[in-house]
C-alpha cells in the first residue's frame, strides 16, 4: 500500500480523464485532398500492412501519455512507500517506564495502553518478517528482550514484564541509548511514551506535531496546579513535587512574584489583578524536567454586572468602588428584560422577583415577599460570623429605624437586632437573595469605610462560584481542568510520530491517546504505518523513480510521436 | 478587345530582354514552316555562312568564292545557312489535378509556357497553344505582335475538367499534322500514363518536349497518421494510413514511376525534366533548360 504526503496531488490524475475524452475525440481518419490516388494505390498494399501497426502506435502514444499524466501525478504526491527490505528488519521497542506512566487518565492507565500498543506493534513488525528487540526506559534503561523472530517470546517478555516506575526523566536516556543504536544502519526505534519529558534537543525533530499531556507528575517537578479569580485578587496554587525546598518565580503578566516552597509543598499566592485583559499568561520562571505544566494562560473574568434600582448615591459608589460594572435607574425605569449579574433593589421591589442574585435593601411597606407594618427604633446590630461581614465592625454602629420583616424559610439571619433582625442571607427560588432591613437614609453607616467592604462581601457571595474558576486542588496526574493551555486545541495530541536523526536513526513515538475514542484512530494509524517509513525531509527515492520514468516515457512519447503521427 | 501591354504576371522586363535573346534547340530535320530566324543547316539565302561546295553548273557566280580560286585554281562556292520558322506546339494540362499543391502546379505550369512562347514568338516562330482536356485552343501565331495576345490568353485560362491524357495526345496528334516543337506541360497523373500517346506525337514527326510538373507535397508527402484520401480530379477515395514507413514506400513508388517515365522518355529521344513547383521560372528556364531546350 502506498501513502502520500501530498494526497491532494493526486487530484492532477483527473487529467486522464480529458485525455480520454480528447482521445476519443479524436477523429479515426481524416479527410485529405490529393492530386491524385493512383500512386498510393501502387503502394496500398504495403500501407495497408502499416494500418494494424499504426493503430498499435497510436494507442501505445496514448498509453504513454496516461503513464506521465499518472508517474507525475502519483510523484507530485510524494508516495511514502518505504522500499526497505522486509526481511531482516530491525526494530527496537522502547517502553518508557516512568512515574508518568501510571497516569490513568486512560483505562487502565498509560502503560498498558503502551504495553498493548508495543505488543501489536511487534506483531506486526515479525510478520512482515523483522526483528524485534525490547528495552524498558526508565532510571536505569534496560535491554528486556534481545532481537527475536518469534512472536511467543515478545509476548512472554511484555506480560512478565515488572515496570519500576522511576521519578525521573527518560530524555538524557534516551538520547545515551539513541547514540549507542546510532551507527546501527536499518534500525527503528518505537518509543512507547507519554512524552511527559522534553524532547533532547540533539534529536531533530523533523515530524513534530507532539502534544505531551501536562500530567503534573512528581517527578523532579514544578508545576502550577490551581488559579482561580475572586472579585479582584487572582490566586495561584503552585506545588514543589520535589524533594529539596525551592524558590520559586512566578510571572503573572507584566508581574514578578516568588514564593518559598517546602520539599512536596503545594503553595499560595495572590495577586491584585484587575480585569482588563482577557487572557493573563502565567509562567513559572524556573527550569524543572517538565515544562508543560509550567505555563498556563487564564480567561481573565469580566467584573459583575451590577443592576441598582435606587437613588441612594453612596450605594453606587460603594459598588463601583468594589470594581463592578454598575448601571444606576430609577424604580420606573425597571424592566424584568435588563441583562445584569445581580440586582440591588433599595426602597423597591417589582410584583414578580428577578431570575437572579439580588441584594434587597429596605423593602417597601407593601411588597408580597418581606411585608412589614411596624418598624424598631435604635436598633443595636449582633453580628454573627458570616462571610458577608468579613472585615465589616458593626459593634458601633446604630440604625435609627428598622423594619420589622417577616423573610421566609429560605434566609436565614445573620445580624440581630433584638426586636427584628436587621440581615439575612439564602436562597428564595433557587436564587441567592440578601436582605438588608434597614432604611440606610437614617443610619450612618453609608458613610463608614466597612459599608464598602460589606457590599463587596455581598457580591462575591451573590456572584458564588461563578467567581472562581478553578477548584481548591489539582492532585498529581489531574489535568488542571479550568485552564485553557496555549497549545490546547493545535495539532494532534495523540498518534504515531516519526523523530529523525540526522545520522539516519529514526526515532519512532507511539504516544497515548488522549481521550478513549480516538485510541482507535491510533491504532489504525499503527496498524496502516505498520513499519513503512520514509526520511520525512529527503525527496523520497520512489518520487525520483516515477519523475526519472515518466521523462523517459515522455521522451519515448515524443519520438513515437515524430515516427507515427 | 484590346490587348494587353503588361507582361505575364510576374515576369520582369529584365527576364523579357533576357528570354527574347533565346533561340530553341530544334532536332536537326524538323521540318520548318516559312521564313523565320531559325537557322537551319541546309543552303539558303541567309548572311550566315555555312560551308564551302565545288562549283556546279549553273551557280550563281555572285557566290564563288574568288580568293580560293585565286590561290588553289579551282572554283568554289560559299553556301550560307537558311533561317526558317518553326511550330511551337504548347500542350498545357489543366485539369484539376494540376490546381494543386503549394505552389500550384497550374500556376507555375502557365507562367512557364508563357516564358516558353514568349521565346518563341520573339523569334519569329508560330505558337500555338492546346490546352487539355480542349476547351481552349489558340491558333498558329507569329511575330512579336501576338505577345500580349498570348500572354492575355494563357492569362484567362482556368484550370479545371477530368483529363486522359494519353487519349488527348492522341487527338492532337491526329488532328494536328504540322510537325514542331511540341512540349508537353503536365503533371503526368493519369492511371493510363502518356507513353501511347507521346508515341503518337513522336509518329507524326513532331519533336517532344516533356516537362513535368509536380508539387513538392506529391512526392514527399508530410501529413502523416489515417487518412481518407480524395482525389480532386475523378473524386476517387482511398483509405491509408501513412506512417514514416508507408511514407518512404509511397516516396519509393514516385520515384519509380519518375524512372518509367524518364525510362520511357530516354528510349524516344524525348528530352524529359522533372519540375518540382517549389523552384522558381526563372530557374528553370535559366538553369534547367538551358543549353538543352533553349540556347
Amino acid at each position: 500500500m502506498i501513502l502520500f504526503q501530498q494526497p491532494w496531488f493526486l487530484l492532477s490524475l483527473l487529467a486522464l480523464g480529458f485525455l480520454f475524452w480528447l482521445y476519443l475525440r479524436q477523429p479515426r481518419r481524416r479527410k485529405q485532398i490529393v492530386s491524385q490516388v493512383f500512386l498510393y494505390l501502387r503502394a496500398r498494399k504495403e500501407i495497408l500492412t502499416r494500418f494494424h501497426r499504426l493503430r498499435f502506435f497510436r494507442n501505445m502514444i496514448f498509453f504513454l501519455q496516461c503513464l506521465v499524466v499518472l508517474l507525475l501525478g502519483t510523484a507530485g504526491a510524494l508516495p511514502l512507500t518505504g522500499f526497505y527490505p522486509l526481511l531482516g528488519y530491525r526494530a527496537v521497542l522502547v517502553l518508557d517506564s516512568s512515574l508518568s506512566m501510571m497516569t490513568q487518565d486512560v483505562e487502565p492507565n498509560r502503560w498498558e495502553q503502551a504495553r498493548e500498543r508495543a505488543r501489536q506493534l511487534g506483531r506486526n513488525l515479525l510478520a512482515d518478517g523483522g526483528e524485534v528487540a525490547l528495552w524498558e526506559l526508565n532510571q536505569d534503561p534496560h535491554l528486556v528482550l534481545d532481537f527475536t523472530l518469534e512472536a511467543n517470546d515478545l509476548d512472554r517478555a511484555l506480560n512478565e514484564l515488572a515496570p519500576t516506575f522511576s521519578a525521573c526523566t527518560p530524555a538524557e536516556l534516551l538520547l545515551e541509548r539513541l547514540d549507542r543504536w546510532a551507527g546501527e544502519r536499518m534500525l527503528t526505534v518505537f518509543l512507547l511514551s507519554d512524552m511527559a519529558f522534553e524532547i533532547p534537543p540533539a534529536i531533530r525533530i523533523s515530524h513534530l506535531a507532539l502534544r505531551p499531556q501536562p500530567v503534573g507528575t512528581p517527578c523532579g517537578n514544578l508545576a502550577i496546579v490551581g488559579a482561580g479569580w475572586q472579585l479582584d485578587r487572582l490566586w495561584l496554587k503552585v506545588a514543589n513535587y520535589t524533594d529539596q525546598p525551592r524558590t520559586v518565580r512566578l510571572q503573572v503578566g507584566e508581574n514578578t512574584s516568588v514564593l518559598n516552597l517546602e520539599a512536596e509543598e503545594i503553595g499560595s499566592l495572590e495577586f491584585q489583578q484587575t480585569r482588563t485583559a482577557s487572557l493573563l499568561p502565567i509562567s513559572l520562571m524556573e527550569e524543572d524536567e517538565l515544562p508543560w505544566d509550567n505555563r498556563l494562560d487564564l480567561t481573565v473574568p469580566l467584573p459583575p454586572r451590577v443592576l441598582l434600582i435606587s437613588s441612594s448615591p453612596f450605594l453606587e459608589s460603594a459598588l463601583e468602588a468594589a470594581g463592578n460594572n454598575v448601571v444606576t435607574i430609577g424604580p420606573e425605569d425597571y424592566r424584568s428584560e435588563i441583562s445584569a449579574d445581580l440586582i440591588v433593589f433599595e426602597d423597591f421591589l417589582p410584583s414578580s422577583l428577578p431570575a437572579r442574585p439580588m441584594l434587597v435593601i429596605h423593602p417597601p411597606m407593601n411588597n408580597s415577599f418581606f411585608a412589614w407594618t411596624e418598624t424598631a427604633t435604635l436598633v443595636i446590630p449582633q453580628a454573627r460570623t458570616d462571610p458577608l461581614l468579613r472585615f465589616v465592625d458593626l459593634s458601633q454602629m446604630r440604625f435609627l429605624r428598622v423594619p420589622m420583616l417577616d423573610p421566609p424559610a429560605g434566609l436565614a439571619p445573620i445580624v440581630l437586632g433584638g426586636e427584628t433582625d436587621i440581615l439575612w442571607k439564602g436562597f428564595l427560588n433557587n436564587q441567592k437573595i440578601a436582605l438588608l432591613a434597614p432604611d440606610l437614609s437614617s443610619s450612618s453607616w453609608p458613610l463608614e469605610p466597612t459599608f464598602p467592604v460589606f457590599l463587596a462581601n455581598v457580591v462575591r457571595w451573590l456572584m458564588g462560584d461563578d467567581l472562581l474558576h478553578s477548584t481548591n486542588d489539582a492532585e498529581s496526574g489531574i489535568l488542571i481542568e479550568p485552564f485553557s493551555p496555549s497549545y490546547q486545541g493545535r495539532g494532534t495530541p495523540w498518534g504515531l510520530y516519526g523523530i529523525d536523526r540526522a545520522d539516519g536513526l529514526s526515532l519512532y513515538t507511539v504516544a497515548q491517546p488522549n481521550e478513549q475514542e480516538s485510541n482507535l484512530q491510533i491504532l489504525a494509524d499503527v496498524e496502516q504505518f505498520g513499519i513503512r517509513s520514509a526520511p520525512p525531509d529527503l525527496l523520497r527515492p520512489i518520487t525520483v523513480a516515477f519523475l526519472i520514468t515518466a521523462l523517459i516515457v515522455f521522451a519515448l512519447e515524443e519520438v513515437l510521436r515524430k515516427r507515427y503521427g | 478587345m484590346p490587348l494587353s501591354t503588361e507582361p505575364f504576371p510576374g515576369f520582369s522586363e529584365a527576364l523579357l530582354r533576357r528570354l527574347a535573346r533565346f533561340r530553341f534547340r530544334l532536332r536537326p530535320g524538323l521540318p520548318g514552316r516559312g521564313v523565320g530566324e531559325h537557322l537551319v543547316r541546309k543552303g539558303g539565302a541567309s548572311v550566315e555562312f555555312s560551308d564551302f561546295r565545288t562549283y556546279s553548273y549553273g551557280d550563281d557566280f555572285r557566290l564563288v568564292d574568288w580568293n580560293s580560286f585565286a590561290r588553289l585554281d579551282r572554283l568554289f562556292v560559299k553556301v550560307f545557312r537558311d533561317e526558317e520558322g518553326f511550330v511551337l506546339h504548347l500542350l498545357l494540362d489543366r485539369s484539376r489535378s494540376m490546381d494543386w499543391g503549394k505552389p500550384n502546379k497550374w500556376q507555375f505550369a502557365k507562367r512557364l509556357a508563357a516564358a516558353l512562347g514568349y521565346v518563341a514568338l520573339s523569334a519569329f516562330n508560330w505558337v500555338t497553344v492546346q490546352a487539355l482536356p480542349d476547351s481552349f485552343f489558340l491558333k498558329e501565331r507569329r511575330g512579336r505582335g501576338m505577345i500580349p495576345m498570348f500572354f492575355q490568353f494563357l492569362e484567362r485560362m482556368p484550370p479545371g475538367g477530368s483529363l486522359d491524357l494519353s487519349a488527348a495526345l492522341e487527338e492532337y496528334a491526329r488532328t494536328h499534322v504540322q510537325p514542331g516543337l511540341l512540349v508537353m506541360l503536365t503533371d503526368a497523373l493519369t492511371p493510363r500514363g502518356v507513353e501511347t500517346g507521346i508515341k503518337r506525337l513522336l509518329a507524326r514527326g513532331h519533336q517532344v518536349v516533356f516537362l513535368h510538373i509536380l508539387a513538392p507535397e506529391e512526392i514527399n508527402p508530410s501529413t502523416l497518421g489515417d487518412l481518407e484520401l480524395e482525389e480532386v480530379e475523378w473524386r476517387d477515395r482511398l483509405e491509408v494510413s501513412l506512417d514514416s514507413f508507408a511514407a518512404r514506400t509511397y516516396r519509393y513508388t514516385v520515384q519509380n514511376w519518375r524512372r518509367e517515365l524518364e525510362g520511357f522518355c530516354l528510349t524516344h529521344q524525348v528530352p524529359y525534366f522533372l519540375l518540382p513547383t517549389d523552384q522558381t521560372v526563372e530557374d528553370v528556364l535559366l538553369k534547367r533548360l538551358v543549353g538543352v531546350l533553349l540556347g
